[in-house]
């Protein structure tokens, strides 16, 4: 007496399968497949190192706003370019709709990433690295989980004022003081750190934006 | 943000170290770990444990593993999956091979299937261990039956201590007392809760000690109360010594590779695989940035030069077309009025509604006139309008930014009945088809535990308008294992499905062709006809409608089916409706008419339900009780069970059907968009009691995805 495994495709076959097959509509695990293959990983798309060339090249190419940007664990680098504005949020994009939302220089938001950072509860600590003094401030990061649930990681942050700090890349030639931010929060800590010049703009940051990305460096090119 | 874009001719062509001037500027970083959830080594049965011993450890909820391990001429392979935080369950089956028993097969193995159950009485604590109480096999035949109480505590880092009192197979060795007295039959069909023997006869202690030097190695001692008495007394296996050691190496998502010593003579090995679809694959997936949403300029929103151009309409139209189609959406129909704007949306790209509706949305955003204010959104599958999603275009501005649950508090869905833009023409008739290999598996016939099946398949569906689907699906078969022997066991009822061997002989068939109609005929309810040659051993008609109100966790539904038995060959021809029986010569008829009343309900905490009572395939009469745990990301596990007016001695082995299921969303595993997904069904049995027809596309799933209850659970990738 034998009991049936019904199943449209072995799990254990689905490479061969994806690769073998063909139809009208087009097949995410072949392209998954090809990637790779090819050594392409998440982050390809934008990934690789950003030469001098490039830079000119793209300030060149668009009048929009252009942000470097650096998502370290991955060595990966990117131009980002000014795409949309809603009130004090910037969103950023790179060709292969990848995407960075800035509040004031500040990482709110990712998209395409793989483990974005889906929104933040900002104000606070905002306000406080651009205050350049020192101050506390509380901080929430949202997160879909692998099991596509909201999940919140809430933080107190201290922020204090270092040096000044020259940034010259791109069309800035300014500076600004150097703003850390030490977050405490369920599981463990980070430091922020972020160049605010007078104006309270955020001209370049090193800032953590999750367990699946780790640290995101940006620097404004264009603002 | 201030812009300059002034001073281009000033650049100063800035390279990589964009960074490097801000790392000069900063101290040390500390390192951000993620924390993995723990998950405890399994012993050879498959639970956590051990060595043969459980332990009262407890997996992370949702935790689903895999073992296969072999101790002498015994191979038990086992599913363990984490129901909630506190219950668990498995599913096993277990080969002891020289074993001198009547169902034993020609080379002497012994196949037997069984179920256990653990419970966790006591959670851990500073003083307190924990305990956890468990049944193994506790429906089946009885050759593993077992009962235990077992406490466990860490007691240093890396070692804890277990010790726990056990019964049946568990308290077989060196028992010091007795509970009542417990029959020790090994039962012939099993299938049924053997609970006249939970913690009777004799019971017996057993104890242990882990030490975990690191995460990556484990190692073990137990002092085991299994004699392997059976195993003894009918195979060759024997037990020389109560004392058993172990070493696990262990992988950092729980897989382990185990090898140790047992019953003082054998030496075993055992490899175990774990997933959780709670924490396995990538964070919200890899696909692509959605379009932003684009705030309309101040003073626009009463802008209604437009209204009666039909060319800014058509234009509008147009663009939102082609902006949804670089999502992988399609956009069959807009109604454009001077407020509000109705999508007709067909999603073939995302599995969780919210994702689709979000994306429309942003591109409706950045497309439509500016005086549109309300955004009406209706998912269609198979020409039916499911919902309508209502959001207003202000409110997607104002909270683009903030966390996802803002907007599910400003959205709508409620029934799209009459409301559904027509599609444009041009849109049908489409044509979808594939070709690829394909592989089916029977498991545990016992001349053949894992019977396989391979070859091309081609299937198609031909949408000849929105609401009538023509479907195919061929296979040409190109190779099988074993010797392709048909295994025909008797059965007391007409052979409904002990035939199916009959049919998996063909080497070209026909698996499906039909013809199915959907529809509206009215609010909260939905209907399908199809006919054709439905499954690969019926042909016929099947009708259905499914009353479902869009914010309703629970629906009802009705089936019925007018069958006609296909030709052995899985062509074209149909036969008549007596089956022979092989060993018995018995003839019996199949009826033609069968179906079900069916309730379904949501509970909301990440578990469904679903009851079809009615007239099974060979005609008898019952009830089929199954449970998922379904989580937002779309994979499902459960279980089912169906009894009906057969008698478990008509029924034959397992007594009545049963089985668990699975459902394994492909977008978990590639971390792309994607809409496949694996549905598998392990049958305990497949027999003719409680059969039921297998047609394609029951409306239920199809409906409930865009109503209220799903979308919201899935929300926080509206903005994804």
């Amino acid at each position: 007496m034998s009991a049936i495994l019904k199943r449209r495709f072995g799990l254990a076959l689905i490479a061969s399968l994806a690769l073998a097959a063909c139809g009208s509509e087009p097949n995410p695990a072949v392209d998954y497949l090809k990637g790779v293959v090819g050594g392409a990983k998440t982050d390809s798309n934008a990934g690789g190192v950003v030469t001098a060339d490039q830079t000119a090249q793209v300030l060149a190419a668009t009048p929009s706003p252009v942000e470097f940007v650096n998502i370290e664990a991955r060595n990966s680098q990117a131009l980002m370019i000014g795409i949309e504005q809603n009130g004090p949020y910037s969103t950023y994009g790179t060709a292969a709709r990848q995407s960075l939302v800035l509040r004031s220089g500040m990482i709110t938001a990712t998209r395409g990433l793989g483990g974005d950072l889906m929104s933040s509860e900002e104000d606070a600590l905002l306000r406080a690295v651009q205050s350049r003094q020192a101050g506390n401030a509380g901080y929430q990061m949202h997160f879909l989980t692998p099991g596509d649930e909201t999940k919140t990681l809430s933080f107190q942050c201290s922020v204090v004022p270092g040096g000044t700090q020259a940034i010259k890349a791109g069309e800035i030639n300014s500076g600004g003081t150097v703003m850390t931010a030490t977050c405490r929060g369920e599981g463990g800590q980070f430091d922020n750190t972020y160049v605010v010049d007078k104006r309270g703009t955020i001209l370049a940051g090193r800032q953590w934006v999750g367990f699946t990305i780790g640290f995101i460096g940006t620097q404004a090119l264009r603002r | 943000m201030p812009k300059s874009r002034s001073a281009r001719s000033r650049l100063k062509f800035w390279v990589p170290g964009a960074a490097a001037g801000i790392a000069t500027a900063v101290s040390a970083f500390s390192a951000y770990g993620q924390e993995t959830p723990f998950v405890p080594s399994r012993n050879s049965f498959g639970v956590p444990g051990l060595i043969d011993m459980p332990t009262a450890e407890v997996d992370p909820d949702g935790t689903l593993s895999a073992t296969m391990a072999k101790i002498g001429d015994s191979t038990r392979t086992t599913i363990t999956f984490q129901i909630t935080p506190r219950l668990s369950g498995s599913f096993r089956y277990t080969g002891i091979e020289n074993f001198n028993h009547p169902a034993s097969n020609a080379d002497g193995v012994y196949y037997d299937r069984s179920f256990d159950l653990r419970y966790q009485l006591i959670k851990e604590s500073d003083y307190l261990p924990s305990v956890v109480i468990g049944l193994q096999d506790f429906v089946g035949t009885g050759i593993l039956g077992g009962e235990y109480i077992v406490a466990t505590k860490s007691v240093a880092p890396g070692v804890k201590i277990t010790g726990g009192l056990g019964w049946g197979r568990l308290g077989s060795y060196n028992s010091f007392g007795t509970t009542g007295s417990r029959p020790n039959v090994v039962l012939a069909t099993g299938g049924v809760p053997t609970y006249d023997r939970w913690f009777r006869g004799p019971v017996a202690g057993f104890a242990g000690i882990t030490y975990a030097p690191n995460s990556k190695w484990n190692f073990s001692l137990e002092y085991s109360s299994d004699n392997y008495t059976e195993e003894t007394r009918l195979g060759q296996m024997s037990k020389d010594s109560p004392w058993n050691f172990g070493v696990d190496y262990r992988w950092k998502s729980g897989s382990q590779l185990s090898l140790y010593h047992v019953n003082g003579n054998e030496v075993g090995a055992q490899f175990s695989i774990v997933l959780n679809p709670k924490t396995f694959g990538i964070p919200g997936g890899n696909e692509p940035a959605s379009y932003p949403v684009r705030v309309r300029p101040a003073g626009s929103a009463n802008d209604l030069g437009w209204v009666g151009n039909d060319a800014v309409a058509a234009s509008a139209k147009s663009e939102l077309r082609a902006l949804t189609q670089k999502d992988g959406l399609t956009v069959e129909g807009l109604h454009l009025e001077a407020r509000r704007a109705t999508v007709r949306l067909v999603n073939p790209t995302y599995g969780a509604p919210s994702q689709a509706i979000g994306r429309t949305a942003r591109a409706m955003s950045r497309t439509m006139p500016t005086s549109v204010e309300e955004f009406v959104v209706i998912p269609v599958v198979n020409g039916m309008a499911m919902s309508a999603v209502t959001m207003r275009r202000s409110d997607l501005e104002r909270l683009e930014h903030d966390n996802a649950d803002a907007m599910l508090a400003r959205t709508a869905i409620s029934d799209a009945y009459g409301r559904l833009p027509k599609a444009d023409p041009g849109i049908y008739p489409k044509f979808n088809w594939s070709l690829g290999p394909y592989l089916a598996a029977t498991l545990f016939d016992p001349n053949n535990p894992v019977a396989v099946r391979g070859g091309l398949r081609a299937t198609a569906d031909w949408e000849v308008a929105p609401n009538i689907t023509v479907s195919g699906s061929v296979t040409t078969k190109l190779f099988e294992n074993g010797n392709g022997a048909i295994r025909q066991s008797e059965s007391a009822l007409p052979r409904v499905r002990t035939d199916a061997p009959l049919y998996k002989q063909a080497d070209n068939a026909i698996e499906y062709l039909t013809v199915a109609l959907h529809g509206r005929p009215g609010k909260n309810l939905y209907s399908r006809l199809t006919f054709g040659y439905l499954e690969p051993m019926y042909a016929g008609v099947s009708g259905e409608i499914l009353w479902k109100p869009v914010n309703s966790r629970l629906a009802i539904g009705a089936e019925l089916n007018y069958v006609q038995r296909r030709d052995f060959d899985m062509g074209f021809g149909l036969q008549d409706m007596v089956t022979v029986d092989p060993v018995t010569g018995a003839r019996r008829e199949i009826p033609n008419l069968n179906g079900h009343i069916s309730a379904y309900y949501a509970f909301g905490n990440g578990f469904h339900g679903q009851v079809d009572v009615g007239r099974y395939l060979a005609g008898d009469y019952g009830a089929t009780v199954a449970i998922d745990k379904e989580f937002a990301n779309g994979w499902r596990i459960g279980a089912y069970a169906t009894k009906t007016n057969v008698s478990a001695e008509d029924f034959g082995e397992g007594s009545f059907d049963k089985g668990i299921r699975f459902t394994v969303p492909f977008a978990t595993l590639l971390g792309t968009a994607t809409r496949r997904t694996d549905n598998i069904t392990v049958q305990s049995l497949s027999r003719d009691g409680g059969a039921k027809l297998s047609v394609r596309g029951r409306l239920y799933d199809q409906v409930r995805e865009y109503h209220e209850p799903d979308v919201a659970r899935s929300w926080g990738r509206f903005w994804r």
